[in-house]
Formats: C-alpha cells, structure tokens, sequence
C-alpha cells in the first residue's frame, strides 16, 4: 500500500490513537483530510473511555478479606466429608453384597455365571451328571459308585434326583471334553482374582473413608476453634 | 518476581504472613479490579463477589506468585472468574433484553446531563463489545494499562491485544455514531481534524473538557 495513494484501514487508525505514528504515517495523516478526521475519531473515543468515572466502590474489601484470611484453613477432609461418608456407605455395602455371594456359593470362590449358575441351584445334580461319568470315563467306575450312593442318601427337596442318578445316561448326554473343561476355566480363575481385587479395594475404600469421613471429623473438628 | 514491581515489598511482608500489607494491596487495587469485574459482568454483586474472590485467591496463592506484577497477577485472577461467571450466566440465565432490569447507577451523579449522556453510551457500547474485546478495551482504555501489561493480564500475545484493542475500537466508533448522545463526540472530533482553528490539538482539548467535567 502506498500511503499517498490510498488511505489508511480503520483498524490502522484504530491503533494509532494511543501510539506515536512514524513519519511516512504522520506525513499521509497531515496530507489526506479523510484519513485524519477518522483517526481523531478515534482518539477522541479512547480519550473518552479514558475519562469514564470508575463505578463506585460498594464497600472496603480490605477488611472482609482481611476477616477471610484470618479464619483457620479448612482441611480438604472437612469440606469433602458429606461426599466422603457417601462414598464409605456405598463401599461398605458393596463389600457386604460381594462378602455375602462369596458364602452364598461356598468352596467355589467364583462368581456364578450362565450354566453353572444353574449347576450351582442344584448342586446334587451336579454331582451326578458331571463327576459321575468323569471318572468312569477315566477308569475309575468302581471309586465313583459311593458318590453316587451318597449322592442318593441324601435328602433333597427334589424327587426326581434318586432316577437321574440311577439311570444318568438316560437323562444326561454323554460326557464330553466340553462338560470337563466347564469344570476348571481360566476365566474362573480370572473372575476369582477380580473377586478378590474388589474385596481388596472396597475394604481399603471402606477402612479410608471411616477414618477420613468419620473419625477425622469427629476427634478434629476444625470449626471447633471458630465456635468459640 | 521483579524487583521494579512497586508491590513488592508489601507482597514479600504478605508472604510471611503480615495481613496488614495485604490488606494495604487489596487497598491499592480493590477499586480497579472492582471496576473492571463491574464492567465485564454488568451486575454489582457479581462483581463483588468476584473482587473478594480474586483477593482471597490471591492471598492464598502468594507462595505461587512468579509474575513481573501483582496488580497484572490479581487482574488474571479477577478476569478469569468474571468470565466464568459470564459462562455460567450465559448457561442459566436467558432474560429477553427488553425484559432485564437496568443495571443499577454506579456513577457519581455530579456530571452534567450532556455528560452523562455520553458516559452512558459509552458504557452502552462497552457492554454491546464481546467479552474478550471488551476486556482489553476496560484494561487498556479505561484504566490506562500497557500494553504488555494487557498481555500478562489475559494471558495473549502482544499482538493478539493490538488486533483485538483496534477491532473494538473499530466497532465502539461504529456504535457509537448510531448513537445520538455520542455523536456529537465524534462530530466535533472530526471538526476538529478537519482544520478549524485548535484542531492542531484535539488531545488537549479533549483532556481539558474532560477535567472541567470531572471538576464540575
């Protein structure tokens, strides 16, 4: 752009009321009457705003922070506590809901998941249809003929179980890798650790969240000072 | 912290622990800071809310204080909150214009009614500016700050404050012309320029107005 020939942006202008304009701008604003009028538009507007009376104070913010700063800081413990205590209450319950299925389903550690869960209502059954023909399938016919028995001695509420042991082949298809590898799975093993991982953690949350939530507020009360 | 700071022999005291030199900072720059919150968020609790907060952040932050100035240090902190009150008004609130009720009248009622004409159309076209154009407008206009010191306050580069503070220039001129109460302010300043005699010196014209204005 050649300043004789054309003239100077609004945004120019506008940032040259409160700078120093150099010599080639000096020479152009005193040669083109249109581009001077502008510009002192705008200084006479930044003049203005610089002129424009502060809004009166409403009070001294010296003393109220004054008071602020005095008072104790609160740990994070006391402001968060209501959140803490929430959040204890929930790990306490879980713990309890996760600890009570443990023994719900005891000697299996495992969370009951599809067939076996079904498997697990009716554990006689299990028995018979799935320990049976294992070890007759491995040779040992003979060894498995007094868990059937006692299988059969024992009483249960459902009639049809001294029938199903009698005749399992009848009823149950024939054992299969499949039903063998049902009996012992990784992913077992995997939900036992998660199990475990969980009972860990939740009792951790617990044990932190009563000392934090409970007994931090109850033996150091910080607003105890400020009450008296 | 710079030792060219005027500040810092009072923020040093306040740093161990004197509330008295902190209260001697709040005293220096409750007004400004207060100003420009007013300003930025157009309601007075607001922007006392805001200025306390500011100051009581500040106070316990000190020990993270690494800025070349206080006043620009206290002035992010300020600005900063007013924007997030601006968004959390911006999100709950939604009162048609013509149903807002008018900002209360935080000026000194001395001037005369052309003045206050004036001054209220300025401020009418403060408002109509978007908040980061009009945050630089308030701190390098109306309070007088450096550049560079608008640049520690909001956090921007030099640069982005000149194309900002000359865009809201742009558009205040532009508001301003529509309006009858200012426009006088801009017709005399281009009478002015336009070579009747004393328009060699508009600023000092303009200044000498002003200060038979504020003496009035």
């Amino acid at each position: 752009m050649t300043l004789e020939t054309s003239h100077l942006t609004d945004e120019q202008l506008a940032l040259l009321a409160s700078e120093v304009p150099g010599s080639r701008v000096r020479e152009h604003l005193e040669s083109c009457a249109e581009c001077r009028s502008r510009w002192q538009q705008y200084v006479a507007l930044q003049q203005a705003l610089r002129a424009l009376p502060p809004p009166r104070l409403p009070r001294d913010f010296a003393l109220a922070i004054q008071t602020a700063i005095a008072l104790p800081r609160v740990p994070w413990w006391w402001r968060h506590r209501f959140s803490i205590r929430v959040g204890t209450l929930l790990a306490a319950t879980l713990l309890v809901m996760l600890l009570s299925s443990a023994l719900a389903f005891p000697g299996s550690g495992e969370w009951p998941t599809g067939k076996r869960a079904q498997e697990q209502a009716t554990p006689n059954r299990i028995t018979a249809v799935t320990i049976t023909p294992t070890l007759a399938e491995a040779g040992m016919g003979g060894a498995a003929a007094p868990v059937v028995q006692s299988a059969q001695e024992t009483p249960t509420l459902e009639g049809s179980i001294p029938s199903t042991l009698a005749r399992p082949a009848e009823h149950s298809p024939a054992p299969t890798n499949e039903v063998k590898s049902q009996v012992v799975q990784p992913r077992d093993r995997l939900m036992v650790v998660l199990f475990l991982g969980a009972v860990t953690l939740l009792s951790v949350v617990t044990v932190l969240g009563i000392v934090l939530g409970f007994l931090l507020p109850l033996v150091r009360d910080p607003q105890r000072g400020v009450h008296r | 912290m710079e030792s060219g700071d005027p500040d810092s022999t009072l923020v040093a005291a306040a740093r161990a622990g004197d509330h008295e030199a902190f209260a001697e900072l709040v005293r220096r720059y409750q007004r400004l800071v207060y100003a420009v919150s007013y300003r930025l968020l157009r309601d007075q609790s607001l922007a006392e809310d805001v200025t306390q907060d500011a100051f009581v952040r500040a106070y316990f932050s000190l020990d993270r204080f690494r800025g070349t100035s206080f006043r620009a240090w206290v002035l992010r902190i300020a600005h900063n909150a007013a924007l997030d009150q601006l968004r959390s008004l911006a999100r709950h609130r939604h009162v048609p214009l013509e149903e807002a009720p008018e900002p209360p009248e935080p000026f000194s009622p001395a001037e005369s009614v052309e003045h206050q004409g004036l001054i209220a159309a300025l401020e009418v076209a403060l408002a109509a500016l978007p908040p980061d154009q009009r945050a630089v407008v308030l701190l390098a206009d109306v309070e007088g700050l450096p550049h560079n010191e608008v640049a520690e306050v909001l956090a921007i580069p030099l640069g982005t404050v000149k194309s900002r503070l000359a865009r809201a220039r742009t558009r205040l001129r532009a508001l301003l012309e529509a309006d009858p109460r200012a426009r006088e302010l801009l017709e005399l300043s281009g009478r002015l320029a336009s070579g009747e005699p004393g328009s060699s010196d508009l600023a000092t014209s303009t200044q000498e107005e002003e200060r038979s204005f504020h003496d009035a």
